[in-house]
């Protein structure tokens, strides 16, 4: 098992435990919840890393034609909307608990819909066009396109927004809650834990597509 | 580089195709009257908030009736226009054509809009109608991209929807602000940073279907 493989199962191994079992502040609405960062967060983070990880094939595929690359951005671009969904479901919970209700109209949640949108009309996209090659310069050229407006709007819009997430629309952020940073060092461990086992997944769905005869 | 002859060919080459030898222009002026006198029957007061969000509901129907034309010449005339410019230059040249497309036909349903439902009372009309016209442009670029990349597949119409609405929405939401903005009656330098926004989410997407066309068009 390569190095980096053994680092993402012991970092996640001691980012689920410590999430669980470690002090954390105590503070009014969130409660207990507030250990759903460790669970919640990540997700997102590993879900950008992952369409970054797509964007990067599609760039790849579009300055050399491969199209070895065009599946490695759908592999990567696949299971980062696996990580949407944990994400969304995670969110769901914590937000029920917090604020009310599983769904608010929040800049944050609608950016995250929104991309998942955008995603699943990568894949109408992709199964639209019938030549290979052909398939892969649109679906390059879609990914990096929407890829860009999506950072736009989960990253630039919320800011400027109203939003009940912390750190957006005047809303101080986590670091402002957790003065004494205990919750980081669970926190950091578990955002690159997941981000390895991200990774790894995609190099599974890799090795088993080129096992039935897709690149 | 863009040169400003070719961008002119274009853009006389879709004035006759949707103007002057055929009746393109209309399909889309009726679409947008049908769809404002829609919402007329539909309701007949609304607050500020409601009138905004129909008036993009029916700008984004408007926009998107209209880029849904944009790439449909037949294989000989592409030939044609390939050889006169550089895919670059059809990008750009198009989604002027486009925009300029877009805000005659949104106009239309904005006037119609006054017209059946009235004005919010408290607002500016001229900078309700910078804020549309801006978000209109915005919209228009970023469905010019994607009708050209709808008009590679077999499925143009459908796909076409499905492409561009969820990437329609950061530009909605902007433009959506500044117009409700406008129709509250806030002072012009409260309403300076939407619209700069709302000129970025038309240049963000011009600029990378500048740098993403020549790779779709060799496609």
């Amino acid at each position: 098992m390569k190095p980096w493989k053994i680092i993402g199962l012991a970092l996640l191994g001691y980012s689920i435990v410590a999430g669980l079992l470690t002090e954390a502040p105590r503070l009014p609405v969130l409660n207990e919840t507030i250990r759903n960062l460790y669970y919640h967060v990540p997700m997102w983070f590993t879900m950008i890393a992952l369409l970054g990880g797509s964007l990067v094939h599609s760039i790849k595929h579009l300055s050399s034609g491969d199209l070895v690359h065009d599946s490695r951005a759908s592999q990567h671009a696949q299971v980062a909307m696996l990580f949407a969904v944990l994400g969304l479901l995670t969110g769901m919970v914590w937000a029920k608990f917090t604020w009310g209700a599983f769904w608010t109209n929040d800049p944050k949640l609608n950016g995250t819909a929104v991309s998942m949108l955008i995603y699943a009309a990568y894949f109408v996209l992709r199964s639209s066009v019938d030549d290979a090659k052909k398939r892969a310069t649109l679906a390059a050229v879609y990914n990096i396109f929407s890829f860009v407006l999506m950072v736009v709007f989960i990253g630039v819009l919320p800011r400027l927004t109203d939003s009940l997430h912390p750190g957006n629309g005047g809303n101080p952020a986590f670091s402002n809650y957790d003065l004494d940073s205990n919750m980081r060092m669970v926190f950091y461990p578990a955002v690159f834990g997941w981000i390895l086992i991200g990774f790894w997944i995609t190099e599974l769905r890799r090795r088993i597509a080129g096992l039935t005869n897709h690149p | 580089m863009l040169r400003r002859k070719a961008l002119h060919a274009l853009l006389t080459w879709d004035w006759y195709a949707d103007y002057a030898r055929s009746g393109q222009w209309f399909n889309s002026v009726l679409f947008a009257t049908m769809t404002a006198y829609l919402v007329n029957m539909l309701t007949q007061s609304t607050s500020p908030g409601v009138w905004t969000a129909l008036l993009w509901v029916v700008i984004s129907f408007v926009t998107l009736q209209s880029a849904s034309r944009t790439f449909d010449l037949s294989p000989a005339n592409w030939n044609y226009i390939n050889q006169l410019v550089t895919p670059m230059e059809i990008m750009v040249g198009k989604s002027i054509a486009s925009a300029l497309n877009s805000l005659l036909f949104v106009s239309v349903a904005f006037l119609l809009f006054g017209l059946w439902i009235g004005w919010p009372s408290d607002g500016h009309i001229l900078a309700i109608y910078l804020s549309v016209a801006l978000g209109t442009i915005g919209l228009s670029t970023t469905l010019c991209f994607t009708a050209a990349i709808a008009s590679k597949t077999q499925a143009k119409g459908g796909l076409l929807a499905i492409l561009s609405l969820p990437l329609l929405l950061p530009t909605l939401m902007i433009a959506g602000r500044a117009t409700k903005l406008a129709t509250l009656g806030v002072e012009t330098h409260e309403l300076t940073g939407p619209w700069l926004a709302e000129v970025g989410m038309a240049g963000i997407p011009l600029a990378l279907s500048g740098l993403l066309f020549p790779y779709l068009w060799k496609a």
